[in-house]
């Protein structure tokens, strides 16, 4: 009693502002590890705001004292487009299915960059947030996550241009298009589920770290990027999408969108399974090795 | 209700795995394992928490005290859910806020407005609630002209406050305070312990590691002195602290002593200090006296030649090495003419103004006005002070109450009086 009449006096505003007394625990906020994927699901959803403000802060931070801005997220795709039309189409006569090789390859280059940023930020992600994990508590998987969110966002500023070209080449889209949203929708998922597995891995061995960038050459290289899916024998082309669910994937966008086909829908239906497969299993081995990032990071 | 239980929570580390490994590192490791076929990980092991348990309950201040490496820390990280006990179960109602290091969640490149957005998000607040707030986080930092400067152009001071500004505005159920009391300037500092103690008038329960024992008394129903992973006492504050110094250790000791001896000249060759020793008021020698208990020193010295018009000094230093008190005998009227051979000199104090703690003290012998002393013994010798007299505060200043009449009649009295005089 005696202690309240004494805050009163002292600072009147401050004290109207918290008044209300604190606020009554509930069985609901009570924190314990669990196990279960649900819960951990249930928790990050609550925290989504959080991982809003942390894919802002990726993409402010990113772009913030660079001249051109946002505009990287489209210089990158397209100054890669203009050089593999230069090398690949006019001097070394690459096929590409009778589109223009410029459509051809940037309708690949997009998906690509959009999941070659995403684990080059995700993977070190939680190395380089160290410095909070090892002070604060939040559900960790926003880290990475937050990483594929901000370039998924570059990804769609980047596509607002292949709009553009799809028109100025006259590509008049077909109901197959819509095969787009699942496409992207397992791409999503698969990246996801690479990111947490290797983004985990990376608190244990930092060499993945260095592995990384020649890991994501050599993939690119194995995804039909700058040659189309028919350049492969007929004979390997099995492993080759069952083996590569982005060869499926990447493969599947230029028939959808450019050729107005459906995706290979055999090898679709497959990636769709790993990539859930993988989703789930990267997010139980993110959970369990979680416990641990703040004693090892 | 109990809103914290920790139930024989252990925390081990393994010393091999602390931190990141290299493949190269693991497969020697393997390797290592398969050829001499026993596990090595077993003997680098360490303990931070063994075997901990307490509750504690809604609407509690409760502090943690210990040396450093104690496991304060480790318990505070545990209840914050930043790292996972080895053994054992903790289970915490309600939301959990944690302030381990002020301005941990802060991005360099943004501005102080986004930094508050997204630290008061890691913090667990709804943005609406910041937004609802962000005024007066802002007056609280002080930081009104520059919360749109990233934050990288901040001073260390600005940053700090920015920190705790936001983290003081988030309302938890559970506050948990790591240390972070001690930032900012004297002002900044104790509009922080101002705020801590609103929020623990308005019913949070706050939970605090510090090193600050003023603080830790003042704010704090219950402390907990942990050492060596292990709760050593918990309770009243005052009791546990006191218990707290009376255990407390020197790292240093008397090593400091060569050097600066050296430096101020002493080498006790005209006349040197034999010893210091502590009585109580029976006269008997102690090493612990309580505060507020009179006390008795009395300083042994041997002249080799007459040295005029000496002074005696003991300095008492803190267990952090700052000075706390001096006795010397230029400060009263005392005066000692000369000094020749053995003898003694005797302090008598009424009432031992230092709290709780051990005091290293120094003893010299010098000449007045001389430059430098004939004999000093830097941090040689100890006194514990037990809890006696429950004082907060640094010290304890001897002083007397006095109940005295209502004072309105006697003064308005005189003011008539002097009214008169003017007309």
């Amino acid at each position: 009693m005696q202690a309240s009449l004494i805050n009163k006096k002292e600072a009147p505003r401050e004290v109207e502002e918290f008044a209300a007394p604190a606020p009554e625990p509930s069985l609901e906020n009570t924190i314990e590890w669990s196990d279960s994927l649900i819960a951990h699901a249930r928790e990050l959803f609550k925290h989504r705001e959080l991982l809003w403000l942390i894919t802002q802060r990726e993409i402010k931070v990113r772009y913030k004292q660079s001249a051109l801005g946002i505009l990287w997220a489209i210089l990158q795709p397209f100054s890669l487009m203009v050089i593999f039309t230069v090398f690949f189409s006019w001097f070394a006569r690459m096929a590409s299915d009778g589109i223009p090789y410029p459509l051809f390859s940037y309708a690949a280059l997009l998906p690509w960059i959009f999941f070659s940023t995403s684990l080059s930020f995700a993977v070190p992600s939680l190395i380089a947030n160290s410095h909070i994990i090892t002070k604060i508590y939040f559900p960790r998987e926003i880290v990475p996550l937050a990483s594929v969110l901000a370039a998924f966002l570059d990804f769609v500023i980047a596509a607002l241009i292949f709009v553009g070209m799809l028109s100025f080449y006259r590509v008049a889209p077909t109901w197959n298009i819509f095969y787009v949203a699942p496409l992207l929708a397992i791409q999503v998922a698969f990246t996801v589920g690479v990111c947490l597995l290797l983004s985990a891995f990376t608190v244990l061995y930092r060499d993945v770290r260095h592995m990384l960038p020649l890991a994501i050459q050599i993939w690119m290289f194995v995804t039909p990027i700058l040659y189309p899916a028919s350049v492969v024998p007929e004979r390997w082309r099995a492993w080759y999408f069952a083996l590569n669910p982005m060869a499926v994937i990447i493969d599947g966008y230029r028939r959808a969108v450019i050729q107005g086909t459906p995706p290979e829908l055999k090898y679709l239906a497959l990636a769709a399974v790993v990539s859930c497969l993988l989703v789930w299993a990267g997010y139980r081995y993110f959970k369990h090795l979680e416990r641990e990032f703040a004693d090892i990071v | 209700m109990n809103i914290i239980t920790v139930d024989q929570v252990s925390k081990r580390y393994r010393l091999s795995r602390l931190g990141a490994k290299s493949f190269r590192e693991e497969f020697a490791r393997w390797g290592e394992r398969l050829l001499s076929r026993q596990d090595s990980r077993g003997k680098e092991e360490f303990y931070a928490l063994r075997e901990v348990s307490f509750e504690i309950g809604r609407g509690e201040t409760v502090g943690f005290i210990g040396p450093n490496g104690s496991g304060k820390s480790t318990i505070l990280k545990l209840m914050a859910r930043i790292i996972y006990p080895t053994r054992g179960r903790i289970t915490v109602r309600g939301s959990v806020a944690s302030l381990i290091e002020v301005g941990a969640g802060f991005h360099p490149e943004l501005t102080g407005r986004e930094n508050i957005f997204l630290y008061g998000s890691i913090m667990g607040m709804k943005q609406s609630d910041v937004r609802a707030k962000f005024d007066h986080i802002v007056a609280f930092a002080e930081l009104e002209r520059f919360i749109d400067t990233p934050v990288k152009r901040y001073s260390s001071g600005m940053y700090v406050r920015l920190g705790f500004a936001v983290a003081a505005h988030i309302n938890p159920h559970v506050l948990l305070v790591d240390e972070v009391l001690a930032v900012g300037d004297a002002a900044f500092q104790s509009k922080c312990q101002q705020r801590i103690e609103e929020l623990r008038r308005n019913g949070m329960t706050i939970i605090f590691v510090s090193h600050d024992m003023s603080a830790v008394e003042r704010l704090c129903n219950r402390v907990f002195f942990l050492s060596q992973g292990e709760i050593r006492a918990s309770g009243d504050p005052h009791e546990v602290i006191g218990e707290y110094y009376q255990t407390a250790v020197f790292s240093q000791g008397g090593e400091t002593g060569g050097d600066e001896r050296a430096a101020a000249g002493g080498d006790g060759r005209a006349a040197e200090i034999l010893g210091v020793r502590f009585l109580d008021r029976d006269g008997v020698a102690v090493d612990s006296i309580a505060t507020g208990q009179p006390m008795i020193a009395r300083i042994e010295y041997n002249a080799h030649r007459r040295i005029e018009d000496p002074v005696f000094e003991l300095l008492f230093y803190s267990a952090d090495d700052r000075l706390h008190c001096q006795y010397s005998t230029t400060t009263g009227s005392e005066r000692i003419p000369f000094l020749q051979g053995r003898g003694m000199v005797e302090i008598e104090c009424d009432e031992l103004g230092l709290t709780p703690g051990v005091f290293k003290i120094d003893a010299s012998l010098a000449s007045r006005g001389a430059m430098a002393a004939y004999d000093w013994k830097p941090r040689q010798y100890l006194l514990k002070v037990a809890p006696g007299k429950r004082v907060r505060g640094l010290f304890y200043s001897p002083h007397r109450w006095r109940l005295l009449p209502a004072p309105e009649a006697q003064g308005r009295g005189e003011i008539q009086a002097e009214d008169r005089d003017y007309l």
